[in-house]
């Protein structure tokens, strides 16, 4: 009897100390999450040449959140350029939890084509961010939030499908003729020669309010 | 011969059904081709190279377009639905009925182009339409010269001492050079004289240089004038699948607490169970001791 109760008390042991050190992981990770306002230099997509003074950090409205209510996405949103094989970044803070938003793109709310990416899935194949966004339709709202508290509502208009090579970049990041946010994953099979997969899903909304 | 006949017709009813469902994949392609190119964009911009013909306003499928475009600038990109459209230049003010210029272009939806309007007389006025690629090279600049000056001939282009281009022949553009940001000055050389421009390249830019003839109180002379046009490039589109067949990364799978929670109290419960249960036993072995 002496046996199970050293037992017993030895499992309630390491399951406190297991619950404290998962309390205090997950307290680092949320403050990590909070946005880092960086300054940009930043030019307009698609205009002829021009160039933006960069202004005082506090006056940069930068989105930190992405919400998609109908998937249940609520997401940090960081800053992504693009990696020096000419691809679009994505997170690297949250690689698989966060979504990137393209920061020589504008910036949400204003005309052109803002964009941002998230990651389809974990290695091994779990869920990340974007697990479920091909289950968009046309009608659903995306919201941006940014650090000045501003809520940005788009709605999708299309959901497209396109391999990586034949993906209309210029409709994708340098439309300007209305007020757009394109969210883009990965989509098809896993090719493991090239370690990517054979499609990207492109989501195009359009501003509401 | 019964027989030959009921063959043949079993093998004409085949190859028809065959037929019937070729047919119906080629109209379910085509339906959703079309269905893509309604929901996509053209992009055009639009350069005057046309010293002869003036300030112009632009006409696009009969609508205003611009108005006071003059000799020597570029626009912005600007959407257009995919397909096919006729453009039209008429000297300012004058109307879309006066055009000195038509043409129709065909566009190919998610492709950006470049129309030139150029000619020094009427008989010669034309538009040519360049198919642009905006992707960023890398992390490098991407520039591509456009020989549009009338007369002066094939060009060679050169940069910091090398050769970039090698003849260049009039309304031509050149392929797109891909090179570290950076001060330029390059060099236009053609059988009759030798122009500089310079240039500032960023990083992950796309700019175009179009050499065309300079004005002079209003005429054109022989000397080459440059024009330039700088955008951000388009970066490829992202890496956001991940190998399913390498072993989860173990801390960033998420953790679901409540089985453990559950597991505690369920721990917590039977030990708390087996307690009462301990004590009730010798409580009850003392009774019976008493």
């Amino acid at each position: 009897m002496r046996k199970f109760w050293s037992v017993h008390y030895s499992l309630l042991l390491l399951l406190g100390l297991a619950l404290t050190f998962s309390s205090c992981g997950t307290l680092s990770s949320t403050s990590l999450k909070t946005a880092q306002p960086i300054v940009t230099t930043r030019q307009p997509t698609g205009m002829a040449t021009s160039t933006v003074q960069p202004t005082a950090v506090a006056n940069i409205p930068l989105p930190v959140r992405l919400l998609i209510p109908t998937l249940g996405v609520d997401a940090a949103v960081e800053q992504v350029g693009i990696l020096s094989n000419g691809n679009l970044a994505t997170p690297t803070g949250h690689p698989w939890d966060d979504v990137g938003w393209y920061d020589l793109g504008p910036r949400p709310g204003e005309r052109g084509s803002v964009v941002i990416d998230g990651h389809l899935d974990r290695p091994g194949g779990y869920p990340a961010v974007f697990w479920n966004l091909s289950k968009l339709h046309s009608g659903d709202q995306v919201l941006v939030i940014d650090n000045q508290s501003h809520t940005f509502r788009y709605r999708v208009t299309q959901v497209a499908f396109y391999s990586p090579q034949a993906a209309p970049l210029q409709n994708i990041f340098g439309n300007n003729n209305g007020h757009y946010l394109n969210l883009i994953t990965c989509a098809g099979d896993w090719i493991p020669s090239q370690h990517q997969t054979t499609l990207r899903l492109v989501v195009y909304t359009t501003l509401i309010t | 011969m019964l027989k030959i006949h009921l063959v043949l017709t079993a093998i004409i009813r085949r190859v028809l059904l065959v037929l019937s469902m070729l047919m119906l994949t080629v109209a379910l392609f085509a339906g959703m081709q079309g269905r893509a190119a309604a929901d996509s964009w053209s992009f055009v911009r639009i350069f005057h190279a046309s010293p002869d013909i003036g300030t112009v306003d632009v006409f696009m499928d009969g609508k205003k377009l611009l108005s006071n475009f003059q000799y020597g600038t570029v626009t912005a990109y600007t959407p257009v639905a995919a397909g096919m459209h006729t453009l039209q230049l008429a000297a300012i003010g004058t109307g879309v009925d006066a055009a000195v210029l038509t043409q129709t272009l065909a566009l190919q939806s998610g492709t950006p182009y470049t129309v030139v309007a150029l000619g020094t007389k009427a008989a010669d006025l034309s538009l040519h339409i360049f198919a642009d690629n905006n992707q960023v090279a890398s992390n490098l600049a991407k520039v591509r010269f456009y020989d549009m000056s009338p007369g002066t001939g094939v060009v060679d282009v050169s940069g910091q001492g090398n050769m970039l281009i090698n003849g260049l022949p009039y309304a031509q553009a050149s392929n797109y050079v891909s090179i570290p940001p950076g001060s330029y000055t390059f060099t236009f050389t053609s059988s009759r004289e030798s122009m500089r421009v310079s240039v500032q390249l960023k990083a992950w830019t796309v700019t175009s240089i179009f050499a065309i003839n300079a004005l002079n109180n209003g005429a054109t002379d022989s000397h080459l004038q440059f024009v330039q046009s700088q955008i951000t490039g388009m970066p490829g589109m992202p890496g956001t699948g991940s190998d399913p067949y390498v072993a989860a990364e173990q801390t960033s799978l998420p953790i679901s607490w409540p089985p453990v929670i559950l597991l505690a109290l369920c721990s917590v419960s039977a030990g708390t169970i087996a307690f009462f249960c301990k004590a009730r036993g010798k409580r009850h072995t003392e009774e019976t001791h008493v």
